[in-house]
């Protein structure tokens, strides 16, 4: 076999545009030096069909916004008017305000985008100077590429400079770790309903289109101030083929960390989503995260035993072979349902069944999300609801709207995150 | 590469960690010299692996990584050239030998129905029936299954690790993605490379998958991936080769576990390109394809057709034989990927005798039979002919025992068997 190793530029060299070959072959020892690819981002040369389409839709937008001065001054950027050529997808289109928060390999910043005026969220990336653009990112940004859903976050746009990555992604007011955390003690159960819809909603579109989202947690999901339900953090997700490949395992934040992974399996599916799922949706019922293992993956796997019972062979046959299986570690605790860990769930029928079926330890025996979307739970979701298009938020047609919460935290209101 | 791996195994064991092949698929993908064995103890390794694998331990894995890591950016270039030099052929062995290996395993994820059923999945068939309501009407009709059809997902729907719920509609979902994404005759406006320039490029790829023993999945994701850029930007040859080794290093960000690293491409590239111009490219292909690269590949729906046929492991090679070897004409790169698979199937079928184009398929694939012939006669003049003296990959790879030598089964006589 030949040699790997070699360039082609040689052997592409001596080939004339007819195909005939007049020069070196493969493997030739070669001086030749061949002249690197004129690499410039924006040249002319270079300018896209989009790009083009952008501008022009950039300066439309700010020329009609410039005449019907709907938006408030105090956010507009003077240089926009003045010089409406800035274009999407550079820098200067956006003005960066202040942090939001760390993601997974990223910094969030509030923005404000010229063009649009409207705020948006800047997740800067900083390239890597050995490796180029994270895998992350490369996946984040491929996969929202083609996730076009009302439940999942918007991906407007993004700048490439030569030492970073910035995704332009829609500003949503507050996420859903913020929202518990401002109505402690569990919210509306109405609300619960509504937002548990969106979130499988959104959900089940990426697994019909082979993508996990792989690190379901409250901060990944956004709430809007009309009770929209935004999935975010695409970082860790990836497309899966449909034989299950195997995943490293150190995906999914601890809490909402399915047993079977926990357990040190790597041969995951649908399922892994759906237990966070499960999580979050009895989280929202009760107001405090329902696995909050404070140390390690023991730990964590205690918290979830001491909740729900420890598992024996006869309840889960073959979990004392999972890898991580330790019977040293494991304390013994009866099994509980669910609705006895979390009464409140029995408020509303059916609760406390879709969170059973959400939550079981055998991942095939969880629930798939459109499954879950036709529980008897969601019986009151109207029907003008269940047969809207993705793209279309459940708030569209007035049929649904967010209740107001029972409990509201004292103190900062949720409404000085809004300008 | 080859030894550099290997000689990393070593210093992994010297150092008292675990060895790293025990550790991980990707470990376990990584080279396995057997010396001078001409037998393949494919079973027994294949749960040796699996076994291991569920031993995994994240720890020794990331030591491994990134000692790998390190001991890449320290060895000297020419050492390494040594090595290759006195153990090519060896590693060569081992190369095809793991290669088959990953192969297999990956097929008997899908064709063979292997893992023992469960009864109390009721959850899987209840949201299959539940699955129509929120469905476009396309969908219904594809999720609807005529008397005459088998239900080839009924089996895996006791089979926890598999997607069987969502197969259909995940494929009717990638078959409206690639009508999204056809790709053009962009050749026309290119001025300074041609044909022969893409597929001795392409050829170097299916070479590169091998020696690094990437999956199949990233070698076709990459051949898209150049292809799309192509069409997007006007280039000169000097710049193909550096397309094609960014192209690989962006699928495999994209699907590998533990892709090659920026230098490995350099290396391969002869130092052709300096790193930053690799950098520069992947930056170039993300703005070019704006970002838009979770692009359906015809390897994936051959998996799925092979399964719909009950295709045998030769068979199925067969079949991924020919559509390899697409992947360097440029005669088909406008065909979309769930046509190029399913005539690389029919085309199998032919040849081998082995069935017809059923129903079954015709419902799976939506592609009737008269619609492939005209493919089928190209694929098969495409097998005919010899391969250019620059462009042997494929052949050879698919000459070998492990992939049981189907390369050299005879084409069909064109006028009388089509």
């Amino acid at each position: 076999m030949k040699k790997l190793r070699r360039r082609l530029s040689a052997t592409l060299l001596g080939l004339n545009n007819d195909g005939s070959a007049t020069g070196s072959a493969f493997g030739t020892n070669t001086t030749f030096r061949p002249k690197l690819f004129p690499f410039r981002r924006y040249s002319s040369m270079y300018e896209s069909e989009t790009v083009r389409q952008k501008i022009n839709a950039a300066k439309e937008t700010i020329e009609n916004s410039g005449n019907s001065k709907q938006i408030s001054n105090q956010r507009r950027h003077s240089a926009a008017i003045e010089s409406p050529s800035i274009p999407f997808g550079t820098e200067d289109a956006y003005e960066k305000l202040e942090p939001l928060g760390e993601g997974s390999y990223a910094t969030v910043y509030k923005g404000y985008s010229i063009g649009h005026q409207k705020l948006v969220a800047l997740k800067e990336i900083t390239l890597n100077e050995e490796e180029g653009t994270p895998f992350t990112a490369i996946r984040e940004a491929s996969l929202l590429k083609q996730l076009k859903h009302a439940n999942i976050v918007v991906l407007h746009d993004i700048i490439q400079t030569p030492t970073k990555l910035t995704f332009v992604f829609e500003y949503v007011t507050t996420d859903l770790s913020q929202y518990l955390n401002l109505h402690p003690g569990g919210l509306n159960m109405k609300n619960v309903k509504l937002f548990l819809y969106q979130l499988l909603r959104g959900l089940s579109y990426c697994h019909q289109r082979r993508i996990l989202h792989r690190d379901i947690k409250p901060q990944n999901i956004l709430v809007s101030e009309i009770g929209e339900i935004k999935l975010a953090d695409f970082g860790l997700a990836r497309a899966k083929s449909v034989p299950s490949k195997t995943y490293s395992p150190d995906v999914v934040t601890l809490w909402y960390r399915p047993p079977d992974v926990l357990l040190g399996s790597t041969n995951y599916s649908t399922s892994l989503d759906i237990w966070g799922v499960g999580c979050i949706f009895t989280e929202m019922v009760s107001g405090i995260a329902t696995f909050p293992g404070v140390r390690n993956i023991s730990d964590q796997l205690d918290k979830i035993w001491h909740k729900l019972g420890t598992p024996t062979e006869e309840t889960w046959p073959g979990v004392t072979s999972y890898p991580e299986y330790c019977a040293a570690e494991t304390m013994f605790y009866e099994s509980r349902t669910i609705a006895e860990v979390i009464p409140r769930l029995m408020k509303d029928p059916g609760a406390a069944d879709l969170a059973t079926k959400m939550l079981q330890y055998q991942p095939f025996k969880r629930i798939f999300c459109q499954a879950a979307m036709n529980h008897q739970y969601f019986t009151d979701i109207p029907e003008g609801i269940i047969k809207l298009p993705p793209t279309v938020s459940i708030f569209c047609n007035g049929l649904v709207k967010l209740a107001p919460e029972e409990n509201e935290f004292e103190g900062d209101s949720l409404t000085s995150v809004i300008s | 590469m080859a030894q550099l791996i290997d000689k990393l195994n070593l210093m992994v064991n010297s150092k008292g960690l675990q060895h790293p092949k025990a550790n991980s698929v990707t470990a376990a993908k990584k080279r396995t010299i057997e010396e001078s064995s001409d037998d393949y103890p494919l079973t027994s390794k294949k749960r040796a692996v699996l076994e291991d694998l569920t031993n995994a331990s994240q720890d020794t894995l990331l030591k491994w990584h990134n000692l790998k890591k390190q001991q890449t950016n320290k060895n000297n270039v020419e050492q390494v050239q040594q090595q290759n030099e006195v153990k090519d052929h060896e590693s060569d062995l081992g190369r095809i030998k793991t290669n088959i290996h990953e192969f297999l395993k990956c097929d008997e994820d899908d064709v063979v129905d292997g893992k023992s059923s469960c009864n109390e999945n009721e959850e899987s068939k209840i949201s299959t029936a539940h699955l129509s309501t929120i469905l476009s009407e396309e969908v219904q009709r594809v999720l609807t299954l005529p008397n005459d059809v088998a239900d080839i997902d009924e089996a895996d729907l006791t089979d926890p690790f598999r997607v069987a719920d969502y197969a259909p509609i995940i494929f009717e979902n990638m078959k409206q993605r690639e009508a999204q994404l056809v790709v053009n005759d962009y050749l026309e406006r290119q001025n300074d490379i041609t044909e022969q320039m893409r597929m001795i490029l392409i050829d170097w790829l299916c070479e590169v998958q091998q020696n690094f023993e990437l999956f199949h999945e990233t070698l076709y994701l990459a051949v898209k991936i150049v292809d799309r850029f192509l069409s997007a930007r006007v280039v000169s040859r000097d710049a193909l080769q550096l397309i094609g080794a960014t192209a690989m290093l962006m699928s495999s960000k994209i699907e590998e576990r533990y892709p090659p690293l920026v230098d490995d491409f350099v290396y391969i590239c002869d130092d052709a390109y300096s790193r930053q111009a690799v950098l520069d490219m992947e930056r170039d292909i993300c703005y070019a394809l704006d970002f838009d690269l979770n692009i359906p590949i015809p390897y994936r729906f051959l998996r799925r057709y092979g399964k719909v046929a009950s295709l045998s492991m030769e068979n199925l090679t067969l079949a991924r034989y020919i559509l390899e070897l697409t992947l360097q004409e440029y005669q088909f790169v406008t065909f979309k990927p769930s046509m190029l698979a399913a005539g690389c199937l029919c085309l199998a079928l032919k040849m081998k005798n082995c069935g017809e184009w059923t129903q079954t398929l015709v419902h799976y694939s939506g592609y009737e039979e008269s619609e492939l012939n005209e493919l089928v006669q190209k694929l098969n003049a495409m097998i005919a002919k010899p391969a250019p003296e620059n462009c042997k990959v494929v052949k050879t790879k698919y000459s070998h025992t492990v992939f049981y030598q189907v390369a050299n089964i005879a084409p069909l006589q064109l006028e009388t068997d089509v």
